[in-house]
């Protein structure tokens, strides 16, 4: 009983965290299914039934909203989960104890950086200060290639975003990897240097199995947020620049941007919980892919 | 693997636990929400205001000889809350949804005032207007502008004004014009060769420097349009809704698409992109971001108003760049003597929530606002302090308290002009207050409630962001953009929208 007690105080701070700011607003979900006044409220505005999904569905909008936000998150997994990997290989080979440390906190440093700092980056090195010339041109320019206006070309934006992405996150994923290789005990590596194994092939057939388990973890737990954009960092960088939203709109930046431009709470509220649902579904799903890959595994 | 909860806590009891979490949680949320508003812990009932912005240097000092003056006088008290910028709208918005308790906030219709007033979430200002007992209130706003602002026959702002209308213009590098032998620029032709000239003799400079917030004024005339030649030479026409101008007696409604002078402009503006006359990052650049840019010499020219700012904001340059001055350029070839339409809505205004119960109170403190020291007090600081008198309506900045005073205390025969401001900037702050130089639009005064069309004015609003500003802004070659654009705000409900606004706008006419 008294442990019971004490593992329940520790959850407290957790509970209260979601009971007030996850399920406590949920109430306001109705919002979506009303025609919403200022004056009369969430409770005494008029039902409308489906009226508020129209202005999503209908616009035309749903479908690439939602291609744009799986795809991008795509990129987005799969960019930081590969070069995190590939980053704490890496660091994991250097020897010399500080230059590890140095390293690791060199490469963790760009997840601190604000999204607005980094859209000022961007800026700076796609289309320079002030908006003419920038980086990336000057160095196009040196191989005699036509600068490129990048805030007008939404075909580039996917890759763009991503290599920020990985750039903002592979530091961080790699200390997680690094802390899984800790794990790895040193007389796997000293049998496979016995056998004449090469680095290489250490970090590669050693390594890398040893730490596809946190690999799985991380994908799973990603993929349970997939559904979610990354309002932060998308919208800092592409504001609303109309041309580039074919590819780089996602649910959260179209969400901001109705509310902002009609000010109407239904609508954008109906447009989060199409969010929310397809999220919850999403989540479900890859908690029974995660259950089940615990069960073969053993229990991870 | 066994979860360490499972053998000990029941599911059941730990979603009763959390559920009382939550409801613990939400109570003590609302509770907070039911302090503030009125308070009155020190004797006097303080008034809290939601301004936009950063909070001012000095703030703590000014507002304080602020209060202690205001409390004196009135027994009342202010208390400001600053909002960033970025997210007055929203913030503004969930503040009226909710009910939070504050007692008046800077309103505009590029906010969302359109919707307040639809949603009747305004305290009703005509009676105490009319009373009255706020005589230097009544003194220092033209009876003509609060006329305007009526809705529907009463009135639920306040109108903030420092002139009668400020037509976006322009402030150029005076001293790269006349480097160039351009001296003065007076018409559209010389605007634009000195646009070329910076390009061909100072390629370092980007000649104008456009943000996203001033794309929408680039090509439709609202009697002027920046770019919009034809306009400067006949700036009659008021475009209103998504670039439709309503034409004649029967207001009968012309796309964009369908205007000449705003087809030719948008040839100009995509001409001009492509020329490198315009940052190539307009739609994703912010205000602050161009000015910011101006004042280091990174820009030649760029969008100032007629709101008595452009000194103090451009002037700047001249500390940065070596012999640099600027000056203002009025978008109209008749110069001064132009007389052009306007609607005199005022661009920002002050409301109070009709669940307030201190409308009285604002109107006494809005009406102690009116008086010349006491605006000075607000506006410019502790005199001696922040600022020195240098006549009867000009004064000199000591410190850098800046206070936005267009979200509470602009009044138009109060304001002073800062001294040292160039000759072409007072003159035509002169110009937009004088009354004489204004006539009515034949849609002055009326407020289109979209809440009828608000699904299809949604997805137009979208459509309009995505396919028209870019155009606007000249990043898209202009036939296939405008079929483009055509086609999908059609298709989002454009015809839908207008007729609405047409129908509203016809009985509007009728009954005034």
């Amino acid at each position: 009983m008294r442990s019971d007690k004490s593992i329940l105080i520790l959850a407290v701070p957790a509970l209260a965290f979601f009971a007030v700011f996850s399920y406590g607003p949920m109430v306001g979900v109705i919002v979506a299914f009303k025609d919403f006044s200022i004056v009369d409220g969430i409770i005494g505005s008029p039902w409308n039934g489906l009226e508020n999904f129209r202005f999503f569905f209908e616009s035309g909008n749903a479908s690439r909203v939602v291609r744009n936000t799986l795809m991008l998150n795509a990129l987005f997994i799969g960019g930081t989960l590969i070069s995190g990997m590939a980053l704490a290989i890496m660091i994991n080979e250097v020897r010399l104890r500080l230059l590890k440390r140095t390293a690791q906190s060199v490469v963790f440093l760009p997840y601190f950086i604000s999204p607005i700092v980094i859209s000022v980056m961007l800026q700076a090195f796609l289309s320079g200060f002030g908006g003419s010339g920038g980086m990336v041109n000057g160095l196009l320019d040196g191989f005699g290639i036509s600068p490129v206006s990048w805030y007008t070309e939404p075909g580039a934006w996917p890759w763009i975003l991503t290599v920020v992405k990985i750039w903002q996150m592979a530091g961080y994923t790699s200390i997680i990897y690094l802390a899984a290789m800790t794990a790895i005990p040193t007389d796997v590596y000293e049998a496979a240097v016995l056998d004449g194994a090469s680095r290489w092939k250490i970090a590669l057939r050693v390594t890398m199995p040893l730490i596809l388990p946190v690999t799985v973890i991380l994908l799973v737990l990603q993929i349970g947020r997939i559904f979610m954009g990354d309002f932060g960092t998308i919208y800092a960088i592409i504001g609303d620049n109309g041309t580039l939203f074919e590819t780089t709109d996602v649910i959260d930046t179209f969400v901001f941007r109705a509310l902002r431009t009609s000010g109407d709470l239904g609508m954008t509220a109906a447009v989060g919980l199409f969010q929310s649902v397809v999220g919850f579904v999403l989540i479900a799903a890859t908690a029974l892919i995660a259950r089940r890959i615990s069960r073969k595994s053993g229990g991870l | 693997m066994v979860h360490p909860l499972a053998s000990s806590v029941s599911r059941r009891r730990m979603l009763q636990g959390s559920f009382a979490l939550g409801g613990a949680g939400l109570l003590a949320a609302l509770a907070g929400c039911q302090s503030g508003s009125g308070d009155s812990s020190s004797g006097a009932a303080t008034l809290k205001s939601l301004l936009p912005g950063d909070v001012p240097q000095r703030w703590t000092e000014v507002l304080a000889a602020v209060n202690t003056k205001l409390e004196a006088d009135t027994g009342l008290r202010l208390d400001p809350e600053f909002i960033s910028w970025t997210n007055y709208a929203e913030q503004e918005m969930l503040k009226f949804t909710t009910q939070e308790p504050f007692d008046s906030a800077l309103e505009a219709t590029w906010l969302n005032l359109a919707q307040l007033l639809s949603d009747g979430a305004l305290a009703d200002m005509t009676e105490l207007w009319e009373s009255g007992r706020f005589e230097n209130l009544n003194a220092t706003i033209d009876e003509r502008m609060v006329e305007y602002a009526k809705y529907q026959g009463s009135l639920y702002t306040i109108p903030l004004v420092a002139n009668f209308t400020s037509p976006p213009g322009f402030v150029i590098r005076q001293d790269l014009a006349d480097k160039y032998g351009i001296g003065e620029i007076t018409d559209y032709e010389t605007l634009e060769k000195f646009l070329y000239d910076v390009k061909q003799k100072d390629p370092d400079l980007i000649p104008f420097g456009l943000d996203a917030g001033y794309v929408n004024n680039t090509v439709v005339p609202n009697p002027v349009a920046l770019f919009n030649a034809q306009s400067w030479d006949d700036p009659a026409k008021c475009v209103q809704l998504l670039g439709t101008h309503f034409e004649g007696s029967d207001l009968s409604p012309v796309p964009f698409w369908e205007q000449p002078d705003i087809v030719e402009s948008l040839d100009r503006m995509r001409q001009y992109y492509l020329d490198g006359i315009l940052n190539e990052d307009a739609l994703t650049l912010d205000m602050s971001a161009v000015r910011s840019l101006f004042a280091q010499g990174r820009y030649a020219s760029t969008t100032a108003g007629a709101d008595g700012l452009t000194s103090p904001t451009f002037g700047p340059v001249a500390d940065n760049v070596d012999g640099a001055a600027i000056a203002q350029v009025f978008p109209f070839t008749a110069g001064l003597d132009a007389v052009i339409p306007a609607t005199f809505q005022a661009a920002n205004n002050m409301v109070v929530p009709a669940y307030a119960e201190t409308l009285e109170e604002v109107f006494e403190m809005m009406d102690w606002l009116s008086v010349q020291e006491n605006h000075d007090l607000l506006s410019y600081g502790i005199e001696g302090e922040d600022w020195e008198a240098t006549g009867e309506h000009s004064y000199e900045q000591i410190s850098g308290y800046a206070f936005p005073a267009f979200a509470m205390s602009w009044r138009t025969p109060l304001e002073r002009g800062l001294a040292g401001a160039v000759e072409s900037d007072r003159a035509w702050v002169e110009w937009t207050r004088d009354f004489e130089n204004f006539k009515a639009d034949h849609l002055a005064g009326f407020y289109f409630d979209s809440s009828a069309v608000a699904s299809e004015q949604a997805q137009v609003n979208a459509v309009f962001d995505e396919y028209v500003l870019p155009l606007y802004a000249g990043v898209k070659d202009v036939q296939p953009g405008l079929d483009e654009a055509r086609s999908a705000m059609e298709d989002a409900g454009y015809e839908t929208v207008v007729e609405e606004y047409r129908r509203q706008a016809t009985e509007y006419l009728a009954g005034s």
